[in-house]
């Protein structure tokens, strides 16, 4: 069995600064992605093109740790699945086979997903995330289609539109629907000090969309995206800053590409396996492993931060993992507690500020419960299996208060994303359908393989006692 | 870091396609104007989400494995791609 001082689970800015800053201590580390580049959904393309100069601190920053990184003495395994997690263990599966990493210490950077909400046709083909979308530009400079709409809210929302306007191709980005008011926006002003980075990053994506003339529309949600083989037009409408449709506001729009998205979920699949305590905190994007100031879960020598910990941006994300992988050394023996104090505080006390402006951003930007009101009965919920938004409906109003009863009464999130896309939805429903607090109706209890393996590798795999 | 593109062909439902070293399955089926990777069991047309492994929308059968999610598999030379959709669109 392979053994490792420090493994860590998730190559974005916060892995990436986790691994650097232990490995620098002189900590052995292994660094873990899925994906074959590190770097994360937020250093997508970083490593393939030479890049325009930096538009912000986070970015100058996150694109230094890559290229940092193959100088550094870290064991990099990309195209690296997680999908087990026991006491401290890690299961891995790559092309290469299945396989069992010991750590003495775990730190587990997975980021978050996109949030969206449902409406009738979001399973059409020409309808997808904003991440989706960003990743063809960024990554692989193409663009999803010919006539694009960009619809949801909060700043991937302004981020999207920026790299989607400016990558071109004889592609039009339409519009930009962003679902708040910008009235409401006045209410949270005071968050704002001390990010002045955050900003520029803000303000940079929007001089872009200004210079292009692509409309920014304020109070708008998708009713509904129409088509048969594939996206064809979307139906869109205004609403208020209740998040209510304005009667008699719709307009069609013929577009061949919708990108949307409300925001982040974490991704607490491994935190979940590893038995680590969890709670709802709708202002960290919902369920988050509880962590201590050097994001240590419950379960001693696992780490969670970044996304994962709560969403809070790349900045953060960098900051947490610098701070846990301070945290590991210390515990390793590899810094004194001098060395540590020295290191730990002037981090620390850049984490305030960043916190207080992603508790604003996502407490700004959370999706309206009224906006639940568009998906209509025929609306698919859970995408792998075709559940559809009446009959979840149907089995809430017959008992189903919690996301495991409803696992009983209607097939949903047994398919493939393993309740990934539809567990917050379903989670929103049943709040908004009997008005019980989202702690109470919990979340999806992952079980592994957290992703898909094939069978073959499962017998193979060496040791006694499999998961 | 600029890396040297490289061209070169996969087969998708035995058409021949041009693909980009570095270009994911997905992007490459995006390039060439393909939106639909599949259909599900009641042959509603599905394609890619949410570009980043979680979803899995994306499944398509490569050298022979199904349920391989186009966004997370790399290109490679010669690599046979089998949508399950009727017929390849455009």
């Amino acid at each position: 069995m392979k053994t490792t001082e420090l493994a860590v689970a998730g190559a974005g800015p916060g892995g990436l600064s986790g691994a650097i800053t232990a490995a620098q201590a002189g900590v052995q580390v292994t660094l873990l992605d899925e994906y074959h580049l590190p770097g994360g959904q937020y250093l997508r393309g970083a490593l393939q093109k030479n890049h325009a100069p930096a538009i912000s601190r986070t970015e100058a920053r996150s694109r230094k740790l890559l290229e940092q990184l193959p100088s550094q003495s870290i064991d990099l395994k990309t195209g690296t699945s997680v999908w087990g997690i026991e006491g401290h263990r890690l299961a891995l599966h790559s092309a290469l086979g299945t396989e069992w990493l010991t750590a003495k210490k775990i730190i587990i950077a997975t980021g978050a997903r996109e949030f969206v909400t449902p409406f009738p046709g979001w399973t059409l083909p020409g309808v997808m995330t904003l991440g989706a979308a960003q990743i063809l530009a960024k990554e692989h400079g193409i663009l999803p289609g010919k006539r694009i709409l960009l619809a949801g809210s909060g700043p991937l929302l302004l981020a999207a539109a920026s790299v989607l306007s400016e990558t071109g191709h004889g592609a039009t980005v339409l519009e930009v629907l962003e679902a708040t008011h910008p009235l409401t926006w006045m209410n949270h002003a005071l968050a704002l000090q001390g990010n002045l980075d955050r900003l520029r990053e803000g303000w940079h994506y929007a001089k872009a969309m200004l210079r292009k003339g692509v409309p920014y529309r304020f109070g708008y949600a998708v009713v509904s995206a129409e088509g048969t083989d594939r996206l064809t037009s979307v139906i869109v409408s205004k609403i208020d800053r209740q998040g209510k449709r304005i009667p008699k506001s719709e307009r069609a729009l013929s577009v061949d590409t919708l990108c949307i998205g409300f925001g982040f979920v974490p991704n607490i699949e491994l935190t979940q396996l590893a038995g680590c305590a969890h709670e709802y905190f709708p202002e960290c994007g919902g369920w988050v492993p509880l962590t201590d100031e050097t994001f240590q879960t419950s379960i001693p020598g696992i780490y969670a931060i970044g996304e994962t910990a709560g969403i809070g941006g790349a900045y953060s994300a960098m900051l947490q993992g610098q701070i846990a992988g301070l945290e590991v050394a210390l515990e390793l023996g590899k810094l004194n507690e001098e060395e540590f104090r020295q290191a730990y505080l002037p981090i620390k006390r850049q984490l305030g500020p960043l916190k207080r402006f992603s508790v604003m951003l996502n407490a700004l930007f959370r999706p309206n419960p009224a906006l639940d009101a568009l998906i209509t009965e025929e609306t698919t919920i859970c995408r792998c299996e075709q559940v559809r938004a009446g009959e979840v409906r149907r089995a809430i109003h017959q008992g189903a208060h919690t996301l495991s009863e409803l696992k009983n009464w209607v097939p949903v999130g047994q398919g493939h994303c393993q309740g990934r896309t539809c567990g917050p939805l379903l989670a929103r429903l049943i709040s908004s359908e009997t008005g019980r607090p989202a702690r109470e109706i919990g979340c999806f209890r992952p079980r592994p393989p957290v992703k898909p393996i094939p069978l073959g590798a499962l017998g193979r795999l060496p040791g006694e006692d499999n998961l | 870091m600029e890396k040297e593109l490289q061209h070169f062909n996969i087969e998708i439902n035995g058409r021949i396609i041009q693909a980009r070293s570095g270009q994911t399955i997905a992007a490459t089926l995006i390039a060439a104007g393909i939106t639909t990777f599949r259909q599900t069991f009641t042959h509603e047309p599905r394609g890619i989400f949410c570009g980043m492994g979680a979803c899995f929308e994306c499944l398509v059968t490569i050298d022979g494995i199904s349920d391989q999610r186009a966004c997370m598999t790399l290109a490679q030379p010669g690599m046979k791609v089998i949508l399950n959709v009727e017929s390849i669109t455009p």
